[in-house]
């Protein structure tokens, strides 16, 4: 298969969340924050590269949104070039990540980072619509692919 | 009557064997008496061939074949001078012509052959009268793995002897191997094959059927095998696919059909495909003519290039590399004017790629490095190329992280050129001399990582630095020496220093030791420790130890750190024995500190001075332990007036002096002073726990040592009382505590009273939860009782405990007891691992009990951790009980007052979804992923994280990938 985009940029990783005194206190409660839902899906692989979306630039820090009390969650992600073939497998991957990892409480809704991709609305409408995406996750071939990116290796 | 004799002799010879089959010992046995007969002469081979006459000519095939497998069987056993040229030659025409027999004949007449072929004396004719019988008679794919294999042993042999022959006739010879070996599919005989045919092709010039040749062996490439399980023959893959290898680069003349097939097979996207073919690239350049290299260099270059860059296999990357470089080093030897070309193809293809931020700039970085690798053309024009665009891109970028990125692989440049060239001196490369400005220019930035970046990569090429950035980088240590540094810049500093000090000793010591001055107590410290990352190098050692000797004795604030510097010093190189000896016995450090502990003993005072007085235990314990009996008694002096000022003063303090010098005595070095009292005293009043607990040590050390039997049991008589008084009142908790202790030190020696002190233990066990602690101290590994302590130690003492106490309290837990699961927890967090694992199922009921019904989190976590040590290294006896302990790990993953109890768990839970068996597991995955869900909604965000990763862990089992 032919790479799309063959020499991508890369970023360095930021460093790993530093423990604070009292995230290790039993009594304190933890809120979700951005930064937890950025940890959950800066690993998962891209589809094309033995890369992280966190390493290309695909899923930032500040480009998520958490609200605890309405339990709402909002991603932005970018793709790496504007006709990205892989935006929706990308989007499809982190909303399985997240759907894995999050209390049920939560809604969350994954769109594309407004003006990076050329066929934005309609990835956006894909990623929203709750029966397109059981649809995907029913088909094995699309499935295996979300799973090779979101396997965590175990080191 | 002579010939009726002659045919009684033969039909008692037939008769013989008469019945009698030819697999049985028995016919091997008759077989080898006739041997016998021959070689000692009474009979003769003629007489032999004589009686076998009628079977050998029997038109029954069964009977022929009997009488060949007699004939054949003597054959291989009989010495080679019992039969002549003439009989020998009538033998192979013989079995030349049994060659053309019925099939049932055919295996006995090629073993026949294949032991004919071993005599030395067979005539010359009749080498090539046998090999061509075999040709034109034998189809050998059509025959039996076994008899294949015989053609085979006959064409090595007849390789190994009879070459001349063979090379008279010529392609006749082979193509009769080609053919006959064509279509093998069994790998016992193609690896025999394989190992053969690089001898036969190397003897032999293939001409026109090298191709045919080459086709015969290339459609085993790359080789598929898969070795089924429990495999007799231990054939594998990787044998088959070397050997073969060695085949095809075997000759020169497969050349121009070997490159071609192995490119072919490099660009598929089968992964073994892709070794092969690397390996025969690579090989082939100890044959192939370098034309043909020349020919296919941009094929090879390209397709290399492509593995390396868009590769995620580091082991298939690394195998690419190293081939590029044997290539590249083959075509060195080319002309420049050919070899340049390529040289500046691949560097141009390259040099688009060096921008830091994207993804190909390493494997780019990696390709050249090996292309440096190569030869030296290629590593002066390569640097010539390459390094000034990557000097000029470092200073362009802005960016610390890239910067670094690119200096490192500058760097390493400048340790392939000194490589390859040998010679560290770089004075004459002008690109490279400016990477080490860059190093310099680094390693003085204000950002913390370039600077780190930059140390570190001067610590590379110490050895290259030209002098005028040598003396930058001495002015530089100076004050960076001993300022105060974060540990990201420090570290690579002191490995800069060390690297300088190795390879510019005087140099270091004229413009940086010398140089530098000190002006407060927290420049000495780090003067004093950067000092230590040198002082095992054997021309500094005795220097800096005087140095720090110097300080030691200096006044008290100065003498702090100096004592601080030494213990870590001391730590640091505790194996070094010249570091030790010289302090204990030239420098006389223990009895010094001594003396500058009594002269401050108004000033010292614990705790504040908890820190020196640890220093001062640690230094002279690491001494004394390695000082011999003698020196030790000369100390004991000393130790007698630290003892006798601290009964005159009641210094606490001094107690933790006194550990440092007592606990690592000679069993047979005695003190004057008794001072069993005066610790269990500091023992059971002290208010420092700290303090207690050194005091319950060296008792315990002391009670170990003691060699005089009989003042031990009045030891011992004396402290039971003692302690019993204390039993009722508000010291039960140091009472327990000292006799734990001691009960220690009987079970480490064995001692007969060890276990009556245990019962005691375990008697308290029942009405005091303090007892449960008793037993993590005797289970614990200490340093203060240990061999290097000169202590009693008996063998496996620990698991021995272990064993007993287990049972022990398994047995005789009731409901009511909650203390036995405590002190099982106490237990189990000193156990040793392979004890504990023998005895588990002895024990996993209580263990179970204990994570149900315990509520101390301390425990539950330290059982849990035991639990966990098991699971991630899959000991058997965890499947065993799999559902038991997920189940409790799953009811403590929501346990409300100890956070890292529930980490743990769920630690648990995530590796129990690795590494056992699929059926064991996929009836639980849903009831796991289901409890884990809760557990995603944890107010702590850590146990979240722990969650997160255990319920994707158990999601993946099953699922596609």
């Amino acid at each position: 298969m032919e790479l799309e985009n063959i020499n991508p940029s890369i970023y360095k990783k930021i460093s790993e969340r530093p423990i604070l005194p009292e995230e290790e206190d039993n009594e304190i409660e933890d809120e979700f924050d951005s930064r937890e839902i950025f940890d959950l899906i800066r690993s998962i692989n891209d589809p094309e590269h033995p890369l992280t979306l966190e390493e290309l630039h695909v899923v930032e820090d500040s480009l998520i949104d958490v609200d605890n009390r309405n339990n709402t969650i909002k991603v932005l992600y970018t793709p790496t070039i504007p006709h990205c073939s892989m935006a929706t497998l990308i989007g499809l991957s982190i909303r399985v990540k997240l759907l894995r990892c999050l209390p049920p409480r939560f809604k969350v809704h994954v769109e594309i980072n407004p003006g990076t991709h050329a066929s934005e609305h309609s990835v956006n409408k894909q990623l929203a619509d709750k029966e397109r995406v059981a649809a995907a996750l029913e088909n094995t071939h699309l499935i295996k692919v979300i799973n090779q990116c979101i396997a965590n290796k175990i080191e | 009557m002579q010939i009726k004799n002659m045919d009684n002799i033969n039909n008692s010879l037939v008769e013989q064997f008469h019945n009698l089959n030819k697999d049985d010992a028995e016919f091997l046995k008759k077989c080898l008496k006739l041997v016998e007969d021959i070689n000692q002469g009474s009979s003769t081979f003629l007489q032999l061939i004589e009686q076998l006459k009628g079977l050998l000519i029997d038109p029954v095939p069964t009977n022929r074949e009997y009488g060949m497998q007699i004939l054949t069987q003597v054959l291989e056993e009989i010495s080679h001078n019992q039969i002549t040229p003439t009989q020998l030659h009538f033998v192979s025409d013989f079995y030349a012509e049994r060659l053309k027999d019925h099939h049932q004949v055919v295996p006995v007449a090629l073993r026949g052959t294949l032991a004919l072929m071993s005599f030395n004396n067979l005539p010359e004719e009749q080498v090539r009268n046998l090999l061509q019988s075999i040709f034109q008679n034998i189809p050998c794919q059509q025959q039996q793995q076994h008899d294949r294999l015989n053609i085979y042993k006959i064409f090595q042999i007849s390789l190994e002897n009879r070459l001349r022959e063979l090379q008279a006739m010529g392609f006749d010879y082979i193509y009769g191997v080609i053919t006959a070996l064509d279509g093998e599919r069994d790998p016992r005989n193609l690896l025999f094959l394989f190992n053969w045919l690089p001898k036969f092709l190397k003897r032999f010039t293939l001409g026109h059927l090298s191709e045919e040749m080459f086709e015969v062996l290339a459609c085993y490439f790359p080789v598929d095998f898969r070795t089924p399980p429990q495999d007799p023959n231990s054939i594998n893959r990787q044998t088959l696919a070397s050997s073969l290898s060695a085949c095809l680069c075997a000759t020169s003349e497969f050349a121009e059909y070997c490159l071609p097939l192995a490119l072919e097979k490099l660009s598929s996207s089968l992964s073994i495909a892709k070794f092969d073919s690397l390996d025969i690239i690579g090989k082939g350049c100890d044959i192939f003519p370098l034309s043909f290299y020349v020919q296919h260099s941009t094929d090879i270059w390209s397709q290399i290039q492509r593995e390396v860059l868009n590769n995620g296999d580091e082991e298939l990357e690394k195998v690419a590399l190293d081939t590029f470089v044997i290539v590249m080093n083959k075509l060195s030897q080319n002309p420049d004017n050919v070899y340049k070309p390529i040289l500046s193809d691949i560097v141009d293809t390259l040099k688009g790629n060096l921008v830091p931020n994207t993804k190909l700039f390493i494997p780019s970085c990696k390709m050249l490095h090996h292309l440096c690798k190569s030869s030296k053309t290629a590593a002066t024009f390569v640097i010539a190329e390459i390094v000034p665009l990557m000097v000029n891109t470092f200073h362009i970028t802005l960016t610390p992280s890239h910067q670094i990125l690119i200096l490192n692989n500058l760097v390493h440049f400048v340790r392939i050129y000194t490589d390859i060239y040998e010679n560290a001196d770089i004075s004459g490369n002008l690109p490279l001399s400016q990477v080490t400005c860059l190093c310099l220019k680094a390693s003085l930035e204000n950002d913390l990582d370039l600077r780190a970046g930059g140390l570190h990569c001067t610590s590379i090429i110490t050895n290259s630095l030209p002098s005028d950035i040598r003396k930058c980088f001495y002015e530089n240590m100076c004050s960076l020496l001993i300022s105060e540094q974060p540990d990201l810049v420090r570290f690579p500093l002191l490995k800069t220093f060390k690297s300088l000090a190795e390879s510019h000793g005087d140099e270091v010591q004229m413009y940086v030791l010398n140089q530098i001055s000190i002006n407060n107590n927290g420049e000495l410290y780090r003067y004093l420790r950067s000092l230590s990352t040198i002082v095992e190098m054997e021309k500094f050692t005795e220097d800096i130890l005087a140095t720090f000797f110097k300080y030691c004795q200096a006044n008290f604030d100065v003498a702090l750190i100096g004592i601080d510097c030494l213990r870590q010093l001391l730590e640091e190189y505790a194996g070094n024995t010249r570091i030790q000896c010289y302090l204990g016995e030239t420098l006389q450090l223990v009895p010094n500190l001594l003396d500058f502990v009594l002269n401050y003993l108004n000033i010292i005072d614990y705790p504040n001075h908890k820190q020196l007085l640890g220093d001062i235990s640690t230094i002279s314990k690491i001494i004394l332990r390695h000082q011999s009996g003698e020196t030790q008694i000369g100390l004991a002096s000393k130790c007698d007036k630290v003892i006798s000022s601290y009964r005159s003063g009641q210094n606490v303090g001094l107690v933790i002096v006194m550990d440092g010098l007592v606990s690592c005595l000679r069993r047979d070095v005695k003190l004057q002073l008794y001072i069993v009292p005066d610790l269990l005293d500091v023992a059971m009043k002290c208010p420092y726990d700290f303090i207690a607990t050194i005091a319950c040590q060296l008792l315990a050390n002391i009670l170990n040592k003691n060699l005089d039997e009989e003042q031990l049991e009045n030891d011992l008589k004396w402290l039971e009382e003692c302690l019993n008084k204390h039993l009722e009142n508000d010291k039960l908790g140091k009472a327990i505590h000292i006799s734990s202790w001691i009960t220690k030190a009987l079970l480490m020696r064995g001692h007969v009273k060890g276990a009556v002190w245990t019962e005691k233990l375990i008697r308290l066990l029942d009405d005091h939860e303090e007892a449960a602690k008793g037993f993590e101290i005797i289970m614990k590994n200490c340093p203060a009782l240990s061999e290097e302590s000169f202590c009693n130690v008996k063998f496996l003492y620990r698991q021995k405990f272990f064993m007993e106490i287990t049972t022990l309290l398994t047995q005789n837990y009731k409901e009511s007891n909650k203390n036995y699961l405590l002190a099982i927890g106490y237990i189990l967090k000193e156990a040793p691992r392979q004890v504990f694992i023998m005895q588990f199922k002895k024990i996993v009921k209580i263990v179970l009990l204990c994570l149900e019904k315990c509520q101390n989190g301390e425990i539950l976590l330290v059982v849990l951790e035991r639990l966990y040590d098991l699971i991630q290294s899959k000991e058997a006896v965890t499947e065993e009980y799999l559902q038991e302990l997920l189940a409790s790990f799953i009811a403590l993953s929501t346990f409300r007052s100890s956070m890292n109890v529930r980490i743990k768990a769920l630690e648990c839970i995530q590796h129990f979804a690795v590494g056992y068996p699929m059926y064991k597991l996929l009836p639980l995955k849903q009831d796991v992923i289901r409890n884990l869900a809760l557990c995603l909604d944890d107010k702590k965000r850590l146990v979240r994280k722990g969650a997160v990763e255990a319920r994707l862990s158990w999601i993946m089992l099953d699922a596609l990938t």
